[in-house]
């Protein structure tokens, strides 16, 4: 029981993005995509939904090829969590969340009492219930990216691919959306984050496929990839990895440093 | 305890019972519109006339006498009315289906060129002096090719339909393009005896119209308008993006194509029968989402009503109002500009 993305190369009209890229995701966990922009985060979660034909490898859920599984299949094993919604029309909170439960249902068929329950639970597990009969656009970003997730639930799927869930989030609220993933993860769903922050892999004390310049990419626990070399190495600026104790624990914490210049000199102020 | 969080209001405001009242409210407008016209008929004698319907309509059928009254009820008004009906919903719920197909609010029939083309393909076929049923297929024909068109050049200008000037431009291209090519069937057409004919047509009007018209309109607008309502919680799911619905399960490409074929048919089909009626599938999907949300659930069945209800009304104030009947193209263009405007300045970003 695993969604493994095995030895994939793939890109658009020739030129490759990806080369043999390889993870597996178990149920009741986490993997987060990190690399710098354009290398390739996106195609990769793209190809682990079959959006993409792939030159080389294959992506299995559960045993089973994605290649040969009809787009419904595929829907009600993994739902995708889109960076920013953009709904053209006013649809409900509750009329959104209730299309994820499209590949349960037949072309012609409307959704009923059952499918109109399983949204409203979804509501609930993200915490916005009480937002149902709002329209989309007059909740906030936050709100907004609840919704998104709460019509992947819908879906019923045994693992969500997240694009950059935090994206666009005030600082309390990515921190909301990190405490319901983790709530879903204990659920036993598993769950494919890309993220533009490492500091999340910490929080989350996930795997990180780390994906660098020149089409390399490693793999594995956080605290196996996510070294300050490594980080400094993809993303080109130094980067501090330090233990803060809280609590009686220890917690860690990673940060990007900002070269002096020079002209920063604020402290003598 | 938790405290009990009170649900906030849907902007939406009506739902199924909505429909039923909307429904109810054609009918009834429909069944009064049998006493407007330049013939009057009064109440009574419009029930007692109605009241021996099947022995008219005998007669009718097998060519039997038919008091004046009958004559101009069931041989002149009832067609007329029905067809105002099938034709306003038409091109109401085609309305409705472009924009949630296309992602764009700001689209319609008119505005995608599929009237234009329609329109063109029409007049080629009036020009070469063809029966009805040839007539309507060149408007199909006509019609999709002016669709397919505009997708095309809002794929290869733009970021494809949802964006919402790209789109509406090249419609307005592809508009222009057909205007001319119609102005060319005008141009060669006879001047005594095709030229009138094609301009009246274009102008829009249901005048003409007769019980083999709604015929030829019925079947392609009733099966259109049943698999659009068929598929109309898929229309919803193809309103998000490529990728999503694809996440959702579902392959946009076939649907699609099913659904901008039945709205193009639909506007076809009416354009054949009573010329260019404009606005209808623009301004009827905008009022009824503002009266009843943006789920095709609803927002389907409610722009045929809306647009059939509206279509009747229209066309009663132009045979009723002046002593001449003005074309109901040219009324609907004069009502529905400033109405789509005065709706515009007041819902702001609610028009989505």
């Amino acid at each position: 029981m695993a969604l493994v993305v095995d030895d994939v190369s793939c890109g658009y009209g020739g030129r490759p993005v990806l080369e043999h890229v390889g993870f597996q995701l178990e149920p009741g966990s986490v993997t987060a995509i990190l690399g710098p922009n354009g290398v390739g985060k996106t195609t990769l979660f793209k190809a682990a939904l079959g959006f993409l034909p792939l030159e080389t490898g294959s992506v299995t859920i559960d045993g089973g090829k994605i290649a040969d599984m009809s787009r419904s299949e595929i829907a009600r094993a993994i739902a995708y969590v889109p960076q920013i919604q953009n709904i053209p029309f006013a649809y409900t909170v509750e009329e959104a969340v209730l299309m994820g439960r499209a590949p349960h249902l037949k072309l012609l068929q409307q959704p009923g009492p059952e499918d109109r329950r399983i949204a409203r639970e979804a509501l609930e597990t993200m915490g916005i219930a009480r937002l149902a009969k709002k329209t989309c656009t007059e909740v906030s970003g936050g709100e907004l990216q609840m919704v998104s997730i709460a019509r992947a639930l819908a879906q019923q799927p045994r693992y969500l691919v997240m694009d950059e869930p935090t994206a666009s989030l005030d600082f309390g609220n990515q921190i909301h959306v990190l405490e319901r993933v983790i709530e879903l993860t204990e659920g036993g769903i598993g769950v494919l984050m890309t993220t533009h922050d490492p500091e999340q892999a910490f929080s989350l004390k996930s795997d990180v496929v780390l994906l660098q310049r020149g089409r390399a990419c490693r793999c594995g626990y956080y605290r196996d990839v996510l070294t300050e070399e490594a980080l400094a190495e993809t993303y080109g600026v130094d980067v501090l990895i330090r233990p803060i104790p809280y609590g009686g624990k220890s917690i860690e914490c990673c940060m990007a440093l900002i070269k002096e210049t020079g002209h920063r000199h604020r402290e003598s102020r | 305890m938790v405290p009990k969080v009170r649900e906030k209001k849907s902007r939406a405001p009506f739902g199924r019972v909505g429909l039923i009242v909307l429904a109810v409210a054609t009918v009834i407008v429909a069944a009064a519109s049998l006493a407007v016209g330049r013939f009057s008929i009064d109440i009574g004698l419009l029930a007692s006339t109605l009241a021996h319907a099947p022995d008219a309509v005998f007669a009718l059928v097998s060519g039997g006498d038919l008091t004046s009254e009958e004559l101009v009820v069931f041989k002149m008004r009832l067609p007329r009315i029905i067809g105002a009906l099938l034709v306003g919903g038409a091109l109401g719920m085609a309305g409705a289906a472009f924009q949630g197909m296309f992602r764009n609010p700001m689209v319609s029939p008119d505005l995608l060129g599929a009237s234009a083309g329609a329109g063109f393909g029409a007049a080629c076929a009036m020009l070469a002096a063809a029966p009805v049923a040839v007539i309507s297929g060149s408007a199909f024909v006509g019609g999709l090719i002016a669709v397919f068109l505009t997708y095309l050049i809002s794929i290869a200008v733009g970021k494809g339909p949802s964006n919402v000037i790209v789109l509406v431009l090249a419609g307005v291209v592809i508009k222009a393009m057909f205007e001319a090519l119609i102005s060319v069937t005008k141009y060669v057409a006879d001047p005594y005896s095709q030229l009138p004919g094609i301009t009246f047509f274009l102008m829009g009007g249901l005048s003409s119209l007769t019980w083999s018209d709604i015929g030829m309109l019925c079947v392609p607008v009733l099966v259109c308008g049943i698999v659009l309502y068929g598929l109309r919680w898929r229309i919803n799911i193809l309103s998000l993006d490529d990728d999503e619905s694809r996440a959702l399960g579902v392959e946009a490409g076939r649907i699609r194509v099913v659904v901008i074929v039945c709205a193009t048919l639909m506007t076809a089909v009416s354009v054949a029968v009573t010329g260019i009626i404009g606005w209808v599938g623009l301004v009827i999907p905008h009022f009824m989402r503002m009266l009843f949300g943006p789920d095709s659930r609803r927002l389907l069945p409610a722009s045929f009503l809306g647009g059939a209800f509206y279509l009747v009304l229209m066309d009663n104030i132009a045979r009723g109002l002046f002593p001449m009947e003005i074309p109901i193209g040219i009324l609907t263009a004069l009502i529905g500009a400033p109405v789509f405007v005065t709706l515009l300045i007041k819902y702001k970003g609610g028009w989505k």
